[in-house]
Order: C-alpha cells, then structure tokens, then sequence
C-alpha cells in the first residue's frame, strides 16, 4: 500500500473516531442533575476546596456551597448521586483527592440504610454513580469498587429476586452505555443530551423544584423511637473501610443524618448508624435528634420539599448548621472569602442569592 | 461466537492480522485457526459431529479419486479396449464409486438427520402405532443441534459428489478439507460453497489488496445496516402478528407475513453481506447468495433469487439427477400415453421439482409447516408453468400488454403476494397456527387498519416506522440500481473521497444510532442460524 492510502486511511480513521466519540457522547448516559454536579466540581480549580459531602439526593438538595462559602468562607462541594451506593465513598475520595487537598469528609448515611442498599442496586443509580466521573482512572477505580460492593451485597443479603433490583457490572453497558442509552432517538434528544451544562451554583440545587413545600408535621412520629438493635455486619463492614481509608488519608470525618421522613424502622435504623459511628470515636450529626434538630431551626412545616427532601430554606438551615459545627469543634477552618483565588466564588454565591429570591417570590405568586 | 459481537471483531481483526503477517504459502492455516476458534468458542458440546463429518468427506472423496485416477490410467495404458470394454469398465467402476458415495452420504446426511429429525420421526412413528393401540413413549434424544449442520453437511456432501463425478480431484490434506466444511464466516448461515470455487480461493495466499479489504468492510457494514435497522424492527412486527394471530384479521395478518418477507431478507441478506464482507477482507469471493429476490415476477424466479446457493445445491444434486434419471424418463414415456406429450414431459419436472422443494422444506426444520411450506412452493411453480398456455391464451383474448411496466409490476407484486403466502407456513408456532393465520387473513376485509392507527399496535412507535420506512427506500434504491447493473461499491469509489468518506461515516453513525442493539434486543441471532 502506498504512503498515500497509508495516510488517508489514518485521516480517515481519525475523522471517524472523532465522529463515533461525539455521537457516544451525547447518545451515552443521559444527563441528570448528578452529571450537572459532578460536572460543576470538576471545573472547580484545584486546591481551593476544604472538605466534601457525599450521599445521596438528600445531600444534593441539603448542601448548598454557597450558603457556606457567603456566610462562613468554606469551601465545601458535595458529590452526591441518587441513591449514591455507600460502597464507593472511599473512591470518590480519592478522586477528589486528585485535584484538591480535602481536610474533611462529611457523609450521611441514608445510603446505608438496608433498604436503600437493597433498592438501590439498580443499573440507572449505579451508571450514575460512576460515569459521570470524567476522569477515566477514577471512574474505572469506581466501577471496580461497585463491582465488590454488589458482591458482598449479594453474598450477605442474597440477591434479590427483582431483576430490576439487580446489576450485573460484566454488561458491555455499564463500559460502554451508549449501547443502551442510543435509542433514546424513540423519544426525542433534548438540548442538554447535546451539551453538558455544569451546575450553576457550584452544585446547590439550581432546579426550580428547591422551592415546593410540604407539611410534614404529622410524620413526626417517625423519629420517636428508642435504639435497641445494632447494625448489621454488612454494614459495619462498609463503615469500617471508610473509617481505614479516611485514617490513611488523614482525612477527618463526620457522618451526618440530613433529615427525612422514611418509615419509622428506617428512620431508627440511620439513627442506630450515627450512634455506631460515634462509639467508634466520630463526630456525628442527627438532625432527626430533637435537640439537634430544634437547634437547627428547621421546620417541620415549611422546610420539606417532600417526606424524603428537604427545600431550600430547609437546605440553607442544615448548611448553615453544619458549618457551624465544624468552627465549632475545631475541624480545619479559614475563611476563604478574603483569598482572591476565591473570587468567582463570591460571583457564585451573588447569582443563587439572586436565585433562592427570586425562586421562593415566584413560588408564593 | 454470532458475528455480531465484539468476540467476532477481534477474531476477525486478529485473524485479518496475522493472515497478512503469514507467509503467502501458509495463509490458509490462519483462516483454520480462526475457523476453529470460532466453531468451539464455547466448547466442543455436539462440534466433533462437524470432525466426524469432514473425516468421512475426506476419506470418502480420496477413495473416489482412487478410483477416478486409477480408471484414468487404465484407460491411458490400454488404448486399444473397444467402446463396449471401456463402456463396461465405466459401469464396473461407477458401481463401486457409487457403493463409495452412498456410504459416505448415508454417514454424513445420518448425522443431520439423527440430529435434527430423530425426535420429530420418533414422535410421528410413535404417534402413528399408537393409533394401533401401540402405547409406548417416544424415545428421544437430548443432544444441541451442531452449529451449521445444515449447512455444511450440504457443503460437505457436495464436495464428494462432485468428485464422484470426476469434476475435481480429493485435497490429500485433511486439514484443508476441514477448512473447506468449517470456514468461520459461512458455517453458521451459508452461503453453501462449491469446493471448486471456495476451496482453491482458501488454499492460496491472497495479498493485502487494500480496494478488497475496503470493499469488505463496506460490505460487511451494508450488511450490518440490513440486519439491525431493518430486520430487527420488522422482526418486532412479525412477532406481534405471529405470536397474537388470534387477535388479529384480514389485512394485518397479510401486512404481518410481508414484513416477516422483509425482515427475513433483511436479516438473512444482511447476514449474507456480513460473510462475504468478512471473506472479501481477506480476499476471498464467496458465492452470492440473493439477487435481489422481491423483483422477481413468478415465484421459479423468486426461487433463482432466493439463498442462490441452497437453490443450486437442490438443482445440481436433486433436481437434475431425478429428472435425467432412467426411472423419471420411462415415468415420462409412460404417462405421455396416458396424459399427452405437454404433461408427459413436463410431470418428470415437476416431481422432482416436488422432492427438491419437499427436502428445501425439511431443511428449515423437523415439523410439517416447513413441508408444507415447501410444496406450496412447487405447487405454485408447477401450477404457473402448467397453466402457462392457459393463461398466455387468456391475455391474449384480453388484449393485455405484458411488455409494459404496469405489467411487470404487477407480477412483481402478485409474486411477492405469493412468497408472502408461503411465508406464513415456515414463520407460524405450527401447522394448525399457519391455517389458522390463512383463515383470519381471508375472514375479513378490514382497509380501514392502515389508516386507523392500528399500525402503531403493532410494537413500532411512530418515528421506528419513519425510520423503518427510510430504511426501506434506500434499500430499494440501491436494489434498483444494482438490478441495472451498477457496481454501488465501485461507483462509490469514483467519487470525491470527501464524499466517501461522508458516505461511510454517515453510515457508520446511522447504524450506532439507530440500529436495534443493546439491552432491549437480541440482534445477534439470525433467522437462518436456527435452521
């Protein structure tokens, strides 16, 4: 063959690959919020970032990095996913650990609770947990790490008979989604398939839906219950690899449980995992604790979204609670809001004081 | 290992690698490995009924050509024998070649059969003594189906009739042979290659021709098209109609076979482009196995379209040999006393026009829908060529024009009407489930379904029908163009390479768009794999 074809054939190639790379991409996982946030953490410069909030929507919906960095200059991102398997959590620290030099690590729970470990073996949740990283390395350590995780899943509490409850990590799929994911031509392609939008608040909740209310006063009842079992080994063990992992990291922690209206068994359940978490020496907290949560001035009546998230108002109070805690009880502490590599933070949190005003005038009209 | 898998591209990546690496004169023990990999990727299970098969050809074809050579050189050295001395030589010889082949044939088409029609026999026999009060249960035997058995054991068989016949000489290298009966694009789905044609083309080293290798992956991606934004939504279709035929009447059972017609071209055509894609990358021309079958105007020349290859087989070693044979011509001697010269002639014809469809049927499958639906076949064949004079004095008196295009339209049409017909005995559960079809079709005349948005019940969301449809266009496009004799790859090759390129890319999208693959399909398994 001569250098001609030779060389055409590499042209040719290459415009191909450049071609199946772009249609792989916007025909690949869909883009949800949780793309949009991990999205927006990735753009962050590096090292600028303290500490990070990992879980699952109830986190995405309850930090607000810019509630933190205006009122108290830290610098917090959350990494949440939708029923973010609790398996990964050492692996997406390490991922965050690539560009920025984290302090702490703050992680609620609600993804350790059975249910949620059960329910939440599901292909769309675990695609989400893990291909929204963009760095390649990390995303494969993830995948990896999901891969055990469904193991001991299934080798402790069996596998479940639903086979939408069930993910099998060897699918060509869970590499490649867009051998799934490419007939969503049958529904129509919309605008954000083709391009991915970061978040635009340094990942608070930017959908209009952080301003719905919902009484959950006659739910109270949930949290009234009294600690009598322990956890299980399951998830102990998972608890236990966080607790090596953060110690070889020197990264601190503090396990939090954001509050939610679960079932009462649930709702006892998270709390028996706070308590296990602060018999081994962490610092917990419960917002579903009447003292903690009375000191949080959330109300029952007009900070829940829905049983299950909180708004806002309601994100703002646990926020601000929080970073309250960490001055507190003497985690790492500067305030950022005097560095001027900080600058485009304060932009950011002008533009969701604009949002959050604007999002509850428009909710009331 | 199906062809549409990442474990075949790598197969045929590496294999395409290091065929060219190899030595010119070793090639074809790449094309072996290859083959091999292929055929026991998962595991040997009924594969050694494949090794037994290629040890009787090869010993059967080195007897036979013991036998020609031998006859040959007697001949040479004793030129004076008279015409009867060699004559009786000839019939001396032929009697053993014939004990020879019968044997090799019984052993071989006795693998096929025991295999694919042992339980289907055993239950008919069965069955039928129990009506004589004969209760006992039929024995049956739990072994997979080898992987192509229908179509290498005609492969295989052909290979040794056509060295009884002298037509070629036995490979001495069993190895080769093998290659032969299992090379790895065609042994699932065909074509049924001649020894004569693919053998010599396996054997020799073919350097890398880089038009050939691009021809081959055009090919193979055209095929590739076919299969997965064609046949696979028609296929959802026809499943709709064949599965629920209860809940559907008339016009729906008649549009449901018609698209099980598209989708099985699509798919078995597609499959088709795929393998000779796959062989033309290393430089080997298989024999093509459709001519664009739905342009034919009677259904014999639907049958000269329509897997060409098994049509040949059926010609060559069933057809022919029953027609020319003694018993057929003194049948044709004796029935023209009886029914005049036109049907005397043409009833040797037609009965084994009537066994090979009889055995074209059987070969799909062990149950009576695919005997049934291979003599609908040559009762509609026999019937048109039977009442030829009939009709030709008909259009005449009423002064129809057949050399027009309405004309040759119409044909087409009634032609595929027919084939469509036919389709509902080998697509249907059963028997009983095909006339159940034909009795739903003819119960009621329902036009009001295409324009009701019935359609859409049927499994295809609106945009899978515009884009089933689009497919449909090109498809007859690049058919009609083809039908006129033009070379698409080669007229593709002329243009601008920009639009090449565009052209190729574009498909290349196409198909990773809107091709019928991942979790919700099983694109892999063909039509004809199963038979």
């Amino acid at each position: 063959m001569k250098n001609k074809k030779w060389l055409r054939s590499v042209a040719f190639i290459l415009l191909l690959s450049v071609a199946v790379m772009g249609v792989m991409q916007i025909y690949g996982l869909p883009k949800t919020y949780d793309t949009r946030n991990i999205a927006a953490f990735d753009a962050e410069q590096e090292k600028l970032v303290d500490g990070v909030v990992l879980g699952t929507s109830v986190v995405a919906h309850s930090w607000l990095t810019p509630v933190a960095w205006q009122d108290y200059g830290v610098a917090i991102y959350h990494l949440s996913t939708s029923v973010q398997p609790f398996g990964i959590v050492p692996e997406y620290l390490d991922y965050v650990q690539k560009t920025q030099d984290i302090k702490y690590a703050i992680i609620d729970i609600h993804g350790l609770r059975t249910e949620a470990i059960l329910s939440g073996l599901r292909p769309a949740k675990f695609r989400a947990a893990y291909l929204n990283i963009p760095d390649m390395e990390s995303r494969f350590k993830v995948l990896k790490a999901l891969n055990s995780y469904v193991q001991e899943v299934y080798d402790f509490y069996g596998k479940p008979e639903s086979e939408s409850n069930t993910v099998d990590l060897e699918d060509k799929s869970y590499l490649i989604p867009f051998i799934n994911f490419h007939r969503r031509w049958v529904d129509g392609l919309k605008k954000a398939d083709y391009v991915t939008v970061s978040n635009r608040f340094m990942g608070a909740n930017d959908r209009d839906n952080s301003f719905g209310v919902m009484d959950c006063s006659e739910f109270i009842d949930r949290w009234n219950f009294k600690l009598t079992d322990e956890i299980d080994d399951f998830q102990k063990g998972q608890l236990q690899e966080i607790f090596d992992y953060a110690a070889e990291k020197d990264i601190e922690l503090v396990f939090i449980n954001i509050p939610s209206f679960r079932s009462k068994s649930e709702q006892k359940e998270m709390s028996e995992i706070i308590e296990y978490c602060k018999s081994k020496g962490y610092d917990t907290i419960d917002f579903t604790d009447s003292k903690v949560f009375e000191e949080s001035g959330i109300s029952l009546s007009e900070d829940f979204l829905n049983k299950g998230h909180l708004n806002a108002r309601g994100g703002v109070k646990v926020t601000k609670y929080i970073c309250e805690f960490l001055i507190e009880n003497g985690y790492y502490y500067t305030d950022h809001r005097v560095d001027e590599a900080y600058i485009h933070w304060h932009t950011t949190a002008e533009k969701y004081n604009s949002f959050y005003e604007k999002g509850w005038a428009e909710s009331k009209a | 290992m199906t062809l549409i898998s990442v474990e075949f591209a790598l197969l045929w990546l590496a294999s395409a690698i290091l065929y060219f690496i190899f030595p010119l004169k070793y090639r074809w023990t790449v094309l072996l490995a290859a083959s091999t990999v292929f055929y026991f990727w998962g595991g040997i299970g009924t594969g050694y009924f494949m090794l037994l098969t290629v040890a009787v050809v090869y010993l059967t074809a080195r007897v036979l050509d013991k036998y020609n050579v031998e006859h040959k050189e007697y001949l040479k050295n004793n030129p004076d024998l008279t015409r009867d001395e060699k004559k009786a030589l000839k019939l001396k010889n032929q009697k053993k070649k014939r004990v020879i082949l019968s044997v090799g044939l019984v052993i071989c088409f006795a693998f096929l059969v025991f295999l694919k029609y042992f339980n289907f026999l055993s239950q008919q026999t069965f069955g039928i003594l129990g009506i004589f009060g004969v209760q006992a249960k039929a024995p049956e035997i739990d072994l997979a189906l080898p992987l192509g058995i229908s179509f290498y054991t005609l492969q295989a068989t052909s290979y040794i009739v056509d060295v009884y016949r002298g037509k070629l000489r036995a490979e001495k290298n069993i190895a080769k042979v093998m290659l032969f009966v299992s090379f790895f694009p065609q042994i699932i789905q065909g074509p049924i290659g001649r020894f004569g044609h693919l053998a010599p083309q396996l054997y020799e080293g073919h350097r890398f021709n880089f038009t050939q290798f691009k021809y081959g992956l055009q090919l193979f991606l055209w095929g590739l098209i076919k299969k997965l934004t064609l046949a696979e939504y028609m296929g959802i279709i026809a499943d709709e109609v064949f599965t629920n035929y209860n809940d559907y009447k008339g016009i729906i059972i008649l549009i449901g076979s018609m698209v099980y017609g598209v989708q099985v071209y699509a798919d078995f055509s597609g499959g088709m482009d795929m393998i000779r894609g796959v062989a033309q990358v290393f430089g080997i021309e298989m024999a093509v196995n459709f001519e664009r079958p739905y342009f034919a105007r009677s259904v014999a020349e639907f049958w000269r379209r329509w897997h060409i290859t098994l049509g040949a087989w059926m010609k060559d070693y069933v057809f022919y040999p029953l027609s020319l044979s003694k018993a057929f011509a003194s049948m044709g001697k004796k029935t023209r006393k009886v029914f005049g010269t036109y049907i005397g002639k043409m009833l040797p014809t037609f009965l084994a026009s009537f066994v090979a469809f009889f055995l074209v049927g059987i070969w799909h499958g062990s149950s009576y829908k695919y005997v049934i639906y291979g003599l609908w076949n040559s009762v509609i064949i026999s019937g048109s060529i039977l009442l030829d004079p009939v009709y030709k004095k008909v259009l005449k008196k009423l002064k129809v024009n057949t050399e027009c295009f309405s004309w040759q339209l119409f044909q087409i049409v009634r032609t595929f009407f027919l084939v469509s017909i036919g389709r509902i005995f080998s697509r249907a559960d059963s028997l009983t489930a095909s006339f159940a079809m034909l009795r739903n079709m003819f119960s009621e005349f329902n036009p009001w379904v295409l324009t009701d948005g019935t359609l859409y019940e049927l499994g295809l969301t609106a945009r899978e029908m515009f884009l089933v449809f689009l497919v449909i266009i090109v498809l007859f496009v690049v058919s009609l163009m083809q039908e006129k004799g033009m070379k698409i790859r080669e007229a593709l090759d002329k243009q601008n390479m920009l639009f090449q390129w565009l052209v190729v890319i574009g498909a290349i999208i196409f198909l990773m768009i809107y091709g019928a693959y991942g979790e919700s399909f099983n694109a892999a398994d063909f039509v004809y794999q199963q038979f």
